[in-house]
């Protein structure tokens, strides 16, 4: 595992982002900082109604984002 | 059915995220790192507002600190232990928990805290290891080493749920940090935890709304709060699940995993 699984860098469309995994009680939330103007993103792993799993921006309106850095997210917990 | 981003949600699950809109915008406001931990990590807790009939969420630092340690140094040393001026090993002093039995016994840490600082930790579940000890094929007796399956525990048809807690205000006396601590209440584990913490038999005090409210807001005297801090949530409201060992590193740690090995939990209790 990554020293530090909870804090870790990712590329996203060329450029670095900042990835902190924060709790909420046993609730996950990654946290997103962008090295660039675009403001703070917060995503989760939500159920559909299916019962599939997606992630999903907090709160709504970045739902493209959320599901692009979510897929960059697994590939890294996977990696590890 | 609900649509959250444009996706077809449960009623259940669309309230779910709505209440993790309210808490993420809460710790924005509060400007603070989260981490994610399963000690010493900072954890959300329901505390009163003063002399009113209301609370804030806020974050706190699981771990109570008591008021006599002067600097993070000190702390460190109470929860890792050390060695003293003698050379002697002093143990760690593991604050996490404090006992329901002991809260308010006199000398103890947590007795002001336990009448004038109660909160509630919010949770949407916990971990706790069950310990079973394999049998030696050749004398057909136990092993001394238990194998440890880690489980999952939550409510029943609820989200989310509170524990006891009792909170500690606390300054760092070199650098002036103030940071905000609490333990967890715990209490004789029922039926379902006497199976899965069956090392401790132990298990936090679950509150239910009404329990909660009178925890947090009510002028209580010591015997209403050993009382409440003693209460057991029912077991036939409660579920464990088995997850993977490593689920402290885990994408998911909450994820079911199932052991082959391991005897199944008697359910009905």
């Amino acid at each position: 595992m990554n020293p530090d699984s909870n804090n870790f860098e990712l590329y996203y469309k060329d450029e670095i982002i900042k990835v902190q995994r924060n709790s909420i009680g046993s609730e996950t939330i990654f946290r997103i900082i962008f090295i660039n103007s675009r403001a703070p993103l917060a995503i989760t792993r939500a159920t559909h109604e299916n019962a599939s799993r997606f992630w999903t921006s907090i709160p709504e309106g970045r739902q493209r984002e959320a599901e692009e850095i979510g897929r960059l997210i697994e590939e890294f917990y996977k990696k590890d | 059915m609900c649509y959250y981003n444009g996706q077809k949600v449960t009623h259940a699950e669309f309230i779910r995220l709505k209440q993790l809109e309210k808490m993420v915008a809460q710790y924005d406001f509060l400007a603070r790192d989260l981490q994610i931990g399963f000690d010493y990590s900072l954890n959300a807790v329901l505390k009163r507002q003063p002399d009113e009939e209301d609370f804030d969420i806020v974050q706190m630092e699981w771990g109570f600190i008591p008021h006599y340690l002067r600097t993070r140094d000190e702390v460190a040393k109470m929860r890792n232990g050390y060695k003293d001026a003698s050379g002697n090993y002093r143990p760690p002093i593991i604050t996490l928990n404090a006992v329901c039995e002991e809260i308010l016994a006199p000398g103890k840490i947590y007795r002001e805290a336990a009448l004038k600082r109660r909160c509630l930790v919010l949770s949407t579940g916990f971990f706790e290891w069950r310990h079973i000890y394999p049998v030696n094929k050749r004398t057909g007796l136990p092993l001394k080493t238990a194998n440890r399956y880690p489980y999952y525990i939550t409510l029943k048809d609820k989200g989310y749920f509170y524990m006891a807690g009792i909170w500690q205000p606390w300054t760092d006396k070199a650098t002036g940090e103030y940071v905000e601590t609490f333990a967890v209440v715990t209490t004789k584990a029922n039926p379902l935890m006497l199976q899965v913490h069956n090392s401790k038999k132990r298990m936090p005090t679950i509150l239910n709304e009404d329990l909660a409210y009178e925890w947090l807001f009510g002028d209580i005297d010591e015997k209403r709060i050993l009382e409440i801090a003693a209460s057991q949530y029912p077991a036939s409201e409660m579920k464990a699940c088995t997850i993977a060992k490593d689920f402290r590193e885990a994408l998911e740690p909450a994820k079911e995993f199932q052991y082959e090995d391991l005897p199944a939990l008697e359910l009905n209790v």
